[in-house]
């Protein structure tokens, strides 16, 4: 077997453990037999496993290799490793949508009633009106420092606006916020899941279309230009993918991090390439993997965690790690 | 090949060049730009590679199309030699980035040409900058031009690289009928490595060794004295 099939061999292997680990974990204990005849039969047991398991693990590989495949595009367009799919501030936007909408229902009947939905909708609202303010200013700035520092900025702006808004929030409306903030697999319902997957689709696809524009901009937008490339359109096709991918994992999931930064540099470290046609698959595959060790790690103790706090736990040392690497 | 009348250089409607500039380029050549700093040598590059259009003027090139090869690309980790070429082939390649047989035909030719056939698979992070340079020209002969622009192929390379850098550009005009422009403020070896200089004086017009010297191209654009060897 030559290395590069060794290397996918093993990496196929080891996201189908932790996919059949995750089908394991979860609040309810159920046996490798039980899940497994669950599958196919019914009663309780098939319920738990294809009520709330199977739609938290196609969520957590979504939202995993939507924001591995974000970062990934990122980091290509602003030649900066470090970048990461909310660098452009359309979590920001859904985050500002999320309290918007836990703000305005604040009674403590309705806050619980419209509970997660109407978060998640107005967060996805918020991360695609952002969106679109973003891909307009990319269309029109063409020097990639200008649009990065303009992505910065608008974060915070978002981030203190959601501030001024949760200030004045009740309390009921603020643990709606908090659950929202701190992410999770878990509650996806059917329509959200398929969004996420048409969300998906939709990056794998500009990826790949513009996979040899990703890899000429890593040498400088005028080394891209003066190869006959169009800089802007790479870029803008590269924003909107990482837009919709990160806009739908955001609202649905809440504000992910570390997957989209770290999931990359595992692919081009593990294919030991930076050509994007690569890489792409080996980040598709990562990003979702460590999806799915978080959600397995936070959904196996006995008092459920939220994820994206698990998973920042896990992607610290990571990140740190790397840089580290990177200075010596 | 390439014929410039009254060009002026510059970007949007700020000139860069201070009068009009007119020279003929024929093939084979290999051509020292120089100038001092900010004096349009990038500029007239761009401009004669087709990237920026020129204010006034006019310029006609037959042949095939010309190419440029910026200054100071960065050696990004993850492509080999091989690799890097076919990214620098934009325009030649499919929508996965593969040449076709001609084009990977031509590739082959390129590196041999260059003396680079061993480092093919070699990551670019790992060779030194004089052979990554080299990798830079082979890019622009598959390319297929009958013009390469080189903005300071030589800057920030040691005495040996450059003279390797020289000698492969050398090898190319006089081998093949290419013809090259290379930006330098290295003077002295790159002066008497070209067949041609020309210069964007100090009071802003152009000054042409095949008219009046090499001597007196350096002597209009800088203040320094020069002895050439060579």
């Amino acid at each position: 077997m030559s290395r590069r099939n060794r290397t996918w061999a093993i990496g196929l292997a080891a996201f189908l453990s932790l996919l059949f680990l995750d089908l394991l974990s979860g609040g309810v204990r159920l046996g490798i037999r039980e899940t497994l005849s669950a599958l196919g039969g019914e009663g309780t047991a098939a319920d738990i496993v294809w009520g709330i398991r199977i739609p938290r693990i196609l969520s957590a590989m979504l939202a995993g290799a939507s924001l591995a495949l974000s970062g990934m595009l990122m980091q290509a367009v602003f030649r900066n490793p470090l970048a990461d799919p909310h660098i452009m501030g359309v979590s920001g936007g859904a985050g500002l949508g999320a309290a918007l909408a836990t703000g305005a229902i604040s009674g403590p009947a309705i806050g619980t009633a419209l509970g997660g939905a109407g978060v998640a909708g107005a967060a996805f609202i918020g991360a695609i009106l952002s969106s679109i303010l973003i891909l307009a200013v990319s269309y029109r700035v063409g020097s990639s420092d200008v649009l990065l520092i303009f992505g910065v900025m608008l974060g915070f702006v978002f981030s203190a606006l959601t501030s001024i808004v949760e200030y004045t929030a009740d309390e009921t409306s603020l643990k709606i916020f908090y659950g929202w903030t701190a992410g999770h697999f878990t509650g996806t319902s059917g329509g959200e899941v398929m969004a996420m997957a048409l969300a998906f689709a939709i990056c794998l696809v500009l990826a790949l279309a513009s996979s040899k524009g990703l890899d000429i901009v890593l040498f400088g937008d005028d080394y891209a230009a003066l190869a006959g490339a169009n800089v802007r359109r790479i870029r803008f096709s590269a924003m909107a993918a990482c837009c919709i991918a990160t806009g739908a994992v955001t609202a649905f999931c809440g504000p992910i991090g570390f997957i989209g930064i770290i999931a990359p540099h595992i692919a081009r470290r593990l294919k030991g390439s930076s050509v994007h046609r690569r890489i792409i698959p080996a980040s598709v595959l990562g990003g979702a993997s460590l999806a799915l060790i978080a959600d397995a790690l936070s959904s196996a103790l006995p008092r459920p965690l939220p994820v994206g706090s698990t998973i920042a736990v896990l992607g610290i040392p990571m990140i740190l790690i790397i840089l580290l690497k990177g200075r010596r | 090949m390439i014929r410039a009348i009254n060009i002026v250089t510059g970007y949007g409607k700020t000139p860069v060049s201070k009068t009009p500039l007119s020279f003929d380029i024929g093939a084979g050549e290999l051509i020292l730009l120089c100038g001092a700093n900010g004096s349009g040598k990038t500029t007239l590059m761009k401009t004669l590679a087709g990237l920026i259009p020129p204010l006034a003027g006019k310029l006609t090139w037959d042949g095939l199309s010309s190419v440029m090869v910026p200054s100071r690309i960065p050696k990004v980790k993850g492509f080999t030699v091989a690799e890097f070429i076919r990214t620098a082939c934009y325009r030649n390649s499919g929508w996965a980035g593969r040449l076709s047989k001609e084009a990977e035909a031509r590739l082959d030719e390129a590196l041999h040409t260059m003396e680079l056939e061993s480092l093919r698979d070699k990551d670019i992070s790992r060779i030194s900058d004089g052979e990554f340079q080299k990798a830079a020209i082979a890019s622009a002969l598959v390319r297929d031009s009958s013009l390469i622009l080189l903005d300071e192929p030589t800057a920030f390379l040691d005495v040996d690289n450059r003279f390797m850098v020289l000698e492969a550009m050398k090898k190319v005009c006089y081998g093949s009928g290419r013809s090259m422009i290379f930006s330098s403020h290295d003077i002295g070896q790159a002066a008497s490595a070209a067949g041609r200089i020309l210069g964007l004086t100090k009071e802003g017009g152009l000054a042409d060794s095949s008219v009046t010297g090499k001597s007196a191209v350096l002597e209009a654009c800088f203040s320094n004295k020069f002895v050439i060897f060579g």
